[in-house]
């Protein structure tokens, strides 16, 4: 038997649930513990140890150990632990491996695939980086999922009974990352209507702050610096997250290092922290937070008063001066039932079940959560797809060249919100030949870009006065970097799609029917795969040549005619 | 029609072998003839197709059976090892040849191989991908094989607009307009009449 599990692979922890029949269940770790550190160390001989093991090692050598390796994904290429160098993806995928292998033993069958979550704002790259990881590990990413949509997938789930349409709030507050995102709900199917987020907020970041705080403090009274000793700095930020956890229940904890070497001989340093200490600490976090929720509640055309539902999801949600000035904010409470925690891996194993056609009368809608679009000449960016529009999606434009006689037009896909080229994530690149001979400003080239469920974006372009003009590409945030498996199903599905409504001849029907068999025994060879999945990039562009882009509007045409250039090669 | 012109029509090479007209035949049937193709504007190419395939098979007829054959009837073209021939062969000759079977396959895929080979630096080679994309019924390329008629020489942009007057297919319009606007006055004349032909 095999199985589907959803994974919620987060900064500070990673929980893994599965589908237990209709109650979506967290499969505890070999400790029985119900979330896994995403902490990876090495041992003294070698050994990588993950989770609450890695977390003790770290205390033993501070520099042994890894942790956050979430932020670093799709971020640098290299990572140094116990001085020798890794990829990020391979400490990932250790972490992930090990959820895994304890969700196999728990389940007692094999468990190849899972529905990962990551959050909303992770960008093209990130996300590759991190199925990737789960490739490494032996786990195929069934899919990529945004962690509000999951948090939000859960409740509709819980909530199916509810038949009144109501707006909700997802607060997602994580360990490394928050998310905002409003949804219409109505009993099991909900969708997204807006989301915004900050990949650099989260609880992690507010244990630095106070261990910032906690670490003056030492300074002052005892004449310690911790931030000299990695040792004594490793478990002071250890100490700062339990005392942070334990004031979201009291009204005091204390920090305390017994038997340090203060200036004159022992000391034991003792901090007391105060709930109105750490709610000063913290406050600048959360107002950034709240600025966010006002952020996407504006996109989503939404006031406070029109929410009905409030979703808390993450660890750092739990604070309780989040809590309540959210409450002030909007003027609603979160079911208590919910734990923060976990309500992304549940919603995670919702939607693994939803696609083993286990589970019926649920439906989701998502929304775009990047910005995609083409560098234009000065190095501008034009967006073609934005951010917050429902999926399936997609953009057209015109554009023209910069140049007399230009022969041919590079059209560089790149994906972010910023003005400048330049600023943005750069996703892939594409040459467009054989432009009609003609003074600049004269060609029109009619760009398309669509984007799927599946996450995959489609980039089109053509000349539209040689009429038959055109040339495609396919990146999902790297097609190249997805399996040949995956690719070709991706594949397979759009080729399937696009050929509906087309007018097709034998021969040509003929060939679409042999590939998508072909596309749909290709399990296990990846030669196959690879070769069926070529030859149906051939068979999209000739679909693409036989669809007209005639759908343009006139005067959309003339408006960016000249103003908007694609970037010039010769 | 000068048989030359029947051959071209087919989408071969003058002089290629029976069982590459029956195959040309056969695969342009399943485009062009009124009970396979949906657009009704394919009847009357494929009338000329239909003539073209007829004078020849008495031609061939009376001729001697071809040295090696190239393809025989009912075998199946193998897209990948001909594609990689195509790409990569030193031998210019097994190069064109590969194109041209590719075109013989009959699968509008082939194209990711022959838009390639539109850059070999052998015009041969280049004018057997063009013919292949003919021979395929293409829709796909235009812009391409018109960029390749830019970089070409004379021999080539003679041998591109004999397919192109030949197959008097849509594909080739793109290309026929950069021909219009060609250096040579005989070439440009050509295309300017084509060009009004295929309009009409």
């Amino acid at each position: 038997m095999h199985g589907v599990i959803g994974l919620d692979f987060g900064t500070t922890n990673t929980l893994c649930a599965w589908m237990d029949g209709d109650i979506p269940v967290i499969i505890p770790n070999d400790r029985g513990e119900r979330a896994t550190p995403s902490v990876v160390a090495r041992a003294d001989l070698g050994e990588l140890l993950v989770g609450s093991s890695a977390r003790s090692q770290a205390l033993a050598d501070p520099r042994s150990a890894l942790f956050g390796v979430k932020r670093l994904l799709g971020k640098t290429r290299t990572v140094d632990v116990a001085g020798s160098t890794s990829a990020p993806e391979d400490m990932a995928a250790a972490i992930i491996g090990k959820v895994r292998h304890d969700a196999e033993r728990y389940l007692g069958f094999d468990v190849d695939r899972a529905v990962i979550t990551v959050p909303a704002r992770y960008s093209d790259p990130q996300r590759r980086a991190v199925r990737d990881a789960a490739a490494r590990a032996g786990l195929k990413a069934a899919r990529i999922m945004n962690e509000p949509s999951a948090a939000a997938l859960a409740r509709a789930w819980a909530s199916a009974r509810d038949e009144a349409e109501r707006l909700v709030l997802v607060y997602d507050f994580g360990g490394g990352t928050f998310d905002a995102t409003v949804l219409r709900a109505r009993g099991g199917s909900c969708a997204v209507l807006a989301s915004e987020g900050d990949d650099a907020l989260g609880g992690m970041d507010i244990d630095t702050a106070l261990y910032q705080h906690v670490a003056d403090r030492f300074g002052k009274q005892f004449g310690i610096d911790p931030d000299a000793d990695a040792y004594l700095s490793r478990l002071l930020v250890d100490l700062c997250e339990k005392a942070k956890i334990e004031l979201s229940t009291r009204d005091e904890a204390v920090i305390a290092v017994p038997f340090l070497r203060g200036a004159g001989g022992l000391v034991h340093p003792s901090v007391k922290i105060s709930r109105a200490d750490f709610e000063r600490i913290a406050a600048p976090f959360i107002d950034r937070s709240l600025a966010l929720v006002e952020r996407v509640l504006a996109m989503a055309g939404a006031r406070s008063s029109d929410l009905g539902a409030l979703v808390l999801s993450g660890g750092s949600s739990r604070i309780p001066l989040a809590q309540n000035r959210l409450s002030d904010m909007i003027g609603l409470k979160a079911d208590p039932r919910v734990n923060p925690e976990e309500i992304v891996a549940l919603g995670a194993s919702v939607e693994a079940a939803r696609m083993e056609g286990r589970l019926s009368g649920l439906s989701f809608t998502d929304v775009v959560s990047r910005t995609f679009g083409l560098e234009i000449e000065g190095g501008k960016f034009v967006p073609l797809i934005r951010k917050n529009e429902p999926l399936p999606s997609s953009g057209r434009r015109i554009f023209t060249t910069v140049e007399d006689f230009q022969r041919s037009v590079e059209l560089h896909v790149l994906q972010g919100d910023e003005p400048a080229a330049k600023d943005n994530v750069s996703v892939g690149r594409f040459l467009l030949p054989g432009i009609r001979m003609a003074s600049k400003g004269e060609p029109r080239i009619a760009v398309e870009f669509a984007i799927d469920e599946s996450d995959m974006l489609l980039v089109r372009a053509r000349d539209m006065d040689t009429g038959a003009e055109q040339s495609i590409a396919v990146f999902d945030g790297a097609l190249d970097a997805r399996s040949p498996q995956d690719r070709v199903l991706a594949l397979a599905q759009i080729a399937r799609r696009e050929a509906d409504g087309l007018k097709l001849d034998v021969a040509l029907s003929a060939e679409l029917d042999e590939l998508l068999k072909a596309a749909g025994s290709c399990a296990g060879d990846d030669e196959k795969a690879a070769m069926t999945a070529t030859l149906l990039e051939g068979l999209l562009s000739e679909f693409s040549a036989r669809t007209t882009i005639s759908a343009i509007p006139a005067t959309e045409a003339a408006g960016t005619r000249g103003g908007a250039a694609a970037k010039v090669t010769r | 029609m000068s048989e030359r012109t029947m051959y071209l029509t087919l989408g071969l090479e003058p002089g290629s072998p029976s069982a590459e007209i029956k195959r040309a035949y056969r695969n342009l049937s399943l485009k062009l003839h009124p009970d396979a193709s949906r657009d009704p504007r394919t009847a009357q190419r494929f009338a000329v197709v239909a003539r073209a395939y007829e004078a020849l098979l008495i031609i061939d007829r009376g001729r001697l059976p071809a040295a090696a054959h190239r393809l025989l009837d009912g075998e199946r073209v193998d897209l990948f090892s001909e594609g990689t021939i195509l790409a990569s062969n030193p031998d210019s000759e097994r190069r064109r040849a590969a194109a041209s079977r590719l075109g013989l396959s009959g699968k509008r895929s082939a194209w990711v191989f022959l838009r390639k080979g539109l850059y070999d630096a052998d015009q041969r080679v280049v004018e057997a991908c063009v013919r292949a994309a003919a021979v395929l019924g293409l829709a796909q390329g235009a812009a391409e094989i018109a960029g390749a008629y830019e970089r070409a020489g004379p021999a080539l942009r003679d041998a591109m607009l004999d397919t192109a007057r030949a197959t008097a297919d849509g594909l080739f319009k793109a290309t026929l307009e950069t021909a219009s606007h060609d250096a040579d006055l005989r070439r440009r004349t050509i295309a300017t009449r084509l060009l009004s032909e295929l309009r009409a």
